[in-house]
């Protein structure tokens, strides 16, 4: 079952590849960015829309408010565009794109009274995911709202810290010690942190575990009678 | 920790997890439109300075380079003649000596001939003393000793 399980997830990740989740290459980031600080408008295009979607869901789970993080999002492209003359390329742009995105959200928490209000805008609407072709079944969408619904819950009951961290590990594609230096933490820090959200989003998960466990077998399924 | 939370990380770390695939699965926000037009405006006014900045840059830097070069030369030129003129005054002035020429003896009207010789002379002037001539011997000698001023003026004897 396990392995099942397993072959599955795999085969769901392929069959369900995010679009907005692209490969981003280090080296072409940064000679974007110095591209970009030599007037190259067109290189900052490529720049944002290669990190736009996953900065802006980092910063929704972090944030837990939309009109936050659109501010913050602004904020932290605008302190980019700043920065281009002194950017220098010692380390990932993504390590240089979050790390300011981190300290924007650490700004924002301290002056704005919005944390931990209970007028969340930002997931709860939020019915992207039920847009995609194969989504549109009944059970499906039942079972795609709880799951994002508990999936919310859990990730709102986690502490700031190890929030961000997960947000980090599953948006920016950044290993635990560049993680850890966002965040001002070792690697070893950084990683306990993801262990405890880990651990508490699979406990709130539990029951729910069926839904992707069966999508994934759905998708493993239809792949292979695809190519007989 | 348990092994079986140690195993799970380890899972998730790979990216492969169930938790992970759902995460991605419901999480596909992307920023909405608006957001994306005000920020690539903000990166285009930030470029849009640029021209006109570097052309009032490089103007700036041409009169600073004009400037700088033709003081220079000036400032050069000041220094040089400076030196010089240092040097000039801390040479050794140099000393003229005026040395008479030697003279030769004047050659007056009423020294002998080149054919008498100042023995010659003296010969003369005592013949003429001895003869009685002591008018004439005492012309001849005031003669001699305006012609030999250097010499022991022999006084006209009485």
């Amino acid at each position: 079952m396990e392995k099942t399980n397993e072959a599955g997830a795999i085969e769901f990740q392929r069959a369900c590849a995010p679009a907005e989740r692209p490969a981003s290459n280090d080296v072409d980031d940064a000679q974007l960015m110095l591209d970009y600080a030599r007037g190259n408008a067109h290189a900052f295009d490529l720049l944002y829309a290669r990190h736009k979607a996953p900065l802006y869901r980092y910063l929704l789970r972090h944030c837990r408010d939309r009109a936050l993080a659109d501010d913050v999002f602004q904020d932290v492209w605008g302190r980019v565009i700043r920065y281009r003359k002194s950017y220098q390329p010692r380390a990932k742009f993504a390590t240089f794109l979050y790390r300011i995105a981190h300290n924007s959200v650490i700004d924002q928490f301290r002056t704005s009274a919005r944390r931990h209000s209970d007028q969340v805008e930002s997931v709860d609407d939020n019915q992207d995911f039920l847009q995609a072709p194969d989504t549109q079944r009944p059970d499906f969408q039942l079972a795609g709202e709880q799951f994002r619904a508990a999936f919310q819950t859990a990730l709102d009951a986690l502490p700031d810290e190890q929030r961000a961290v997960f947000s980090l590990y599953e948006e920016s594609g950044l290993s635990l010690e560049e993680i850890g230096q966002i965040t001002d933490v070792g690697a070893e820090t950084a990683k306990s942190r993801l262990r405890y959200a880990v651990n508490k989003l699979r406990k709130a998960l539990g029951s729910a575990d069926a839904f992707f466990t069966h999508e994934s077998n759905s998708a493993a399924t239809r792949r292979v009678k695809h190519e007989e | 920790m348990s092994d079986l939370e140690d195993r799970e990380l380890e899972d998730y770390l790979h990216r492969k997890s169930a938790l992970s695939l759902g995460y991605k699965r419901i999480y596909v926000e992307a920023p909405p439109a608006e957001l994306d037009r005000a920020v690539t405006a903000r990166a285009r006014r930030a470029l849009r300075f640029l021209g006109p900045a570097l052309i009032a840059a490089g103007i700036a830097i041409g009169i600073v380079l004009v400037l700088n070069t033709g003081i220079g030369r000036i400032m050069g030129a000041l220094v040089m003649a400076e030196r010089q003129q240092k040097e000039a005054a801390e040479r050794e002035p140099i000393t003229v000596t005026i040395v008479e020429p030697i003279v030769p003896p004047r050659q007056t009207s009423a020294s002998p001939t080149a054919e008498m010789s100042r023995e010659q002379w003296l010969a003369k002037i005592k013949s003429l003393r001895a003869s009685g001539n002591a008018e004439a011997a005492n012309i001849e000698q005031a003669k001699f000793n305006k012609a030999y001023p250097a010499e022991q003026p022999v006084l006209p004897s009485e």
